[in-house]
């Protein structure tokens, strides 16, 4: 009994040290794919949240570098909306950004009752940055190409998805494409606006317009061409065209940009309400981030509880009792004893 | 003369199986002398370490959350197709390529079309309906906020969307042939009742393969410490466990591990029945038609079949025995050519590149990991020091349990335990060869495993101190169990999501 005990109090003491490890939402994205890319001054990006338990006092986000000069970053919290009141903000200097993929730390005064209320946060910089955030799409990623190594310069780049052979591998594996996103090199807010037409590989019907911008800066990061979903596109031959304005590019290797294709549903949980860019609600991402509240244990075991029901209490039970019935073969043999 | 012939009787002693050996044939010095299971306590221990096994597989039945068993829809799916009777042999290729009238890639998903090239009689609405089923259930029960290289999206409709070069479709049909039939009471239930009947298969075969670890440990050890130590190595080993939750082919490959390995060491150790011999081929041919990790106890068989050959007659068995063997052999390699298994290499470039990855440093730090701690489909882990310490106590208990082949230990056979060392070195090798470090590959090695374990750690001790060693050495046993169960798999399962 007492050995049983001990182990269960080693139990206990195992479960409640994630108390310091379990943030209130996490967007846990991998590998990560997609970046946003630099944040220009006066276009902020960020995310917003509906928080589970009171005492929020901290929020990571996702950042990779990418070369420049490190900037230093402004975070403002606002609540119930985008453009609700600012009720927290912090600043990390340039000099504490983590020079490697990494996550970075806005910390701030707890609010006490966070609990059940929605938070957009944002972060700025006065230059653009030097780091960029980490999105996450919501589809069925596919990766077409990878981030490639060269630019390749507009203003109209087409191009073609293909199927194998002559591909090694099919460049479109599911159906209902929804997105295409290329790597952008330097597309300005003011540039104007940047166009995805899709046309049947075959008969080169167009099937498909897409816009982003003006408005939407991207720069080394990823750009995503939003359309109404198209059914039938597996192994498919598609073709397209990208038209860029003034000073953008389009990142890729040999082979042509570097492409990821989203498909299917983007139905996420309700806790994460979107990214925000300069104060528009782009539903269709988020950042990747992490938000901290509690870490009390009763919020633990409250979340255990609810997740888990009464089949972790059963198997806690029935751990226990195996314990106590395994203790019993390490006595002396029966025989011994008589 | 006279020392060799102690130490040679010794052995012999060692060598003999439980039943013949002990208090009767060598009387215990007092307090020096490892303790035998007597007759009662033996029936006594079997019967506590089934209704421990029980409890504590049925603790990781509740605790493991539906679909987190490495692999389930695509297994789970493949057997619920047997259950309704479809055969799993002679279904209908893909139509593609140049002189076709459609491409068949185009109408259905890749995982969809490798089905029913496996299974006879599936239409596509079938195999759609059923991949669309275990989605929803998966959605519903929060996989995907759990699993995090399968992303947040929780509408989606085939198997390919989560990831789209994984099938079970090209594994051997035996274990879902068995669940199959086992489903086939509840085929019509929904697909949540399927899953749950199907881990209980699970818990049956652990629970099965804990007794045969049991009975292999007693060919192994004569002392009860030792025997206690190992059983309780396998049956408390957290990853084996959490096996006997989940729904996987590995269960099956595992119970058949031990089964041949017990068989073999029931041989060694003088039961030299033809209906032993006959069972133990039978799980050896049974095995190849699981999965192809149990290769190796068709090599463990030979080894003991070659050992055994002493006389011209079983030497003329054992021609047969070789030739009989590389018949089988080569009709599985065809068999499994056939099934388009992703075990064989296509070409030798690719052998070559596949075992340049197994041997790699990255594919060994894989199988450790994997195998003594990882959780939500592997895409999180224990902390690291875990694993070093992990790595520190086997290395001593395999290093410990090796000079045990060269020197006396009391109530250890050597013959059974260079039996386990060959097991877990084929199986070793068959990882390399594969090209993949996952732990549950070795899991057909596990009742060896749990074998070297307690020879390693508690057969140096002396006789009298072996009880006081098992206490201790259990009591970590739970504790490594419990930092698992609740300081990985309950957190990682249910506190830890992904939005």
């Amino acid at each position: 009994m007492l050995r049983a005990l001990l182990v269960s109090a080693v139990a206990a003491f195992a479960l409640l040290a994630w108390r310091e490890r379990v943030p209130d939402v996490e967007i846990r994205y991998a590998p990560r794919t997609t970046q946003a890319g630099r944040i220009f001054p006066g276009f902020a990006l960020g995310s917003g949240f509906a928080c589970e338990n009171d005492g929020l006092h901290a929020v990571d986000v996702a950042f990779a570098p990418i070369g420049g000069d490190p900037q230093p970053l402004e975070f403002e919290l606002r609540q119930g909306a985008p453009d609700g009141p600012v009720v927290r903000s912090a600043r990390v200097e340039a000099a504490a950004i983590p020079a490697s993929d990494d996550w970075v730390r806005f910390e701030f005064e707890p609010l006490t009752s966070s609990a059940g209320q929605r938070f957009w946060f944002s972060v700025a910089a006065p230059e653009r940055t030097a780091h960029t955030p980490w999105t996450r799409y919501r589809g069925i990623p596919y990766v077409v190409r990878q981030w490639g190594d060269r630019a390749i310069d507009g203003p109209v780049i087409e191009g073609e998805l293909l199927p194998a052979p002559p591909r090694p591998r099919t460049d479109l594996h599911h159906a209902d494409l929804h997105t295409l996103a290329f790597a952008m090199n330097y597309m300005h807010p003011q540039a104007g606006e940047a166009r995805l037409v899709l046309f049947d590989g075959v008969s080169g019907e167009e099937l498909r317009r897409a816009t982003i911008g003006p408005g939407l800066p991207c720069d080394t990061g990823w750009a995503f061409f939003r359309f109404e979903k198209l059914g039938p596109t597996r192994w498919r031959s598609l073709k397209y065209r990208v038209e860029l304005p003034t000073g953008a590019s389009l990142i890729g290797n040999a082979d042509g940009p570097s492409i990821v294709a989203f498909h299917g549903g983007s139905q996420v949980p309700e806790e994460v309400l979107g990214l925000t860019c300069g104060g528009q609600v782009l539903e269709q991402r988020d950042l990747v981030f992490r938000a901290w509240s509690s870490n009390e244990g009763s919020a633990l075991l409250a979340r255990l509880s609810t997740r888990g029901g009464r089949t972790i209490l059963f198997a806690a039970i029935l751990w226990f009792l195996a314990l106590l019935v395994a203790a019993r073969l390490l006595g002396r043999p029966q025989e011994a004893d008589a | 003369m006279g020392a060799g012939g102690e130490s040679q009787e010794k052995r012999k002693q060692a060598d003999k199986p439980a039943e013949l050996r002990g208090t009767a044939v060598t009387a215990p010095q007092k307090r020096k002398e490892p303790a035998a299971e007597a007759p009662g306590d033996r029936r006594r221990t079997t019967r506590l370490v089934l209704l421990a096994a029980l409890l504590h597989g049925l603790a990781y039945l509740f605790a493991v959350a539906p679909w987190m068993g490495e692999d389930e829809p695509w297994h789970l799916e493949y057997a619920t197709h047997v259950a309704h009777l479809h055969q799993p042999w002679g279904g209908k290729p893909a139509m593609y390529g140049a002189n076709v009238p459609i491409d068949e890639r185009t109408l259905w998903a890749t995982s969809q079309l490798q089905m029913r090239r496996r299974m006879a009689g599936v239409t596509e609405e079938e195999l759609d309906a059923r991949q669309r089923e275990i989605l929803q259930s998966m959605a519903e029960h929060d996989y995907y906020r759990r699993v995090d290289w399968a992303g947040a999206v929780q509408d989606r409709s085939d198997f390919d969307q989560i990831e789209p070069f994984f099938t079970a479709s090209s594994q051997p049909a035996g274990y879902y042939v068995v669940l199959g039939l086992w489903l086939y009471p509840v085929r019509n239930a929904s697909i949540d009742t399927q899953l749950a009947w199907a881990r209980a298969l699970s818990l049956l075969v652990y629970l099965a393969t804990v007794w045969v670890a049991l009975e292999l440990a007693r060919c192994a050890f004569s002392d009860r410490s030792l025997v206690i130590a190992a059983t309780l190595a396998f049956a408390w080993f957290p990853m084996n466990a959490r096996l006997g939750a989940v729904v996987n082919n590995d269960v099956l490959a595992r119970a058949l591990g031990a089964v041949v390995l017990m068989l073999c060491a029931r041989r060694l150790s003088g039961d030299e029945s033809r209906r032993t011999l006959a069972l133990a081929i039978g799980a050896v041919a049974f095995g190849l038609l699981v999965k192809s990790t149990v290769m190796s106890l068709a090599g463990v068989l030979y080894v003991t079949i070659a050992l055994g050959a002493t006389t011209p007659t079983k030497r003329r068995g054992l021609a047969l025995v070789t030739v009989g063997g590389a018949a089988l052999l080569a009709g599985v390699l065809w068999l499994w050519h056939t099934q388009h298994s992703p075990v064989l290499p296509r070409n030798l470039t690719a052998f070559l590149e596949r075992l340049e990855r197994g041997a790699s440093p990255a594919t060994f730090r894989e199988l450790w990991h994997t195998f003594v701690g990882g959780f939500n489909w592997y895409s999180r882990e224990l902390p690291e020091r875990t694993y070093t310490i992990a790595a520190v106590v086997a290395g001593l208990a395999g290093l410990s349990a090796f000079s045990a082949l060269f020197h006396t230990r009391r109530g250890v056979s050597r013959r059974v335990l260079a039996l386990c060392f060959a097991l877990i070195a084929l199986q070793v090798g068959l990882v390399v060869l594969r090209g993949e470090g996952q732990g549950r590959y070795l899991m057909p090695a596990m009742a060896a495993i749990a074998i070297v374990f307690a020879a390693g750690l508690l057969a140096p001790l002396s006789g009298f101190r072996r009880p006081a060693g098992l206490r201790l050495f259990a009591t970590l046993l739970f504790v490594y169990d419990a930092i698992f169960l609740w300081g990985g798999l309950v957190p990682n399962e249910y506190l830890l999501w992904g939005s």
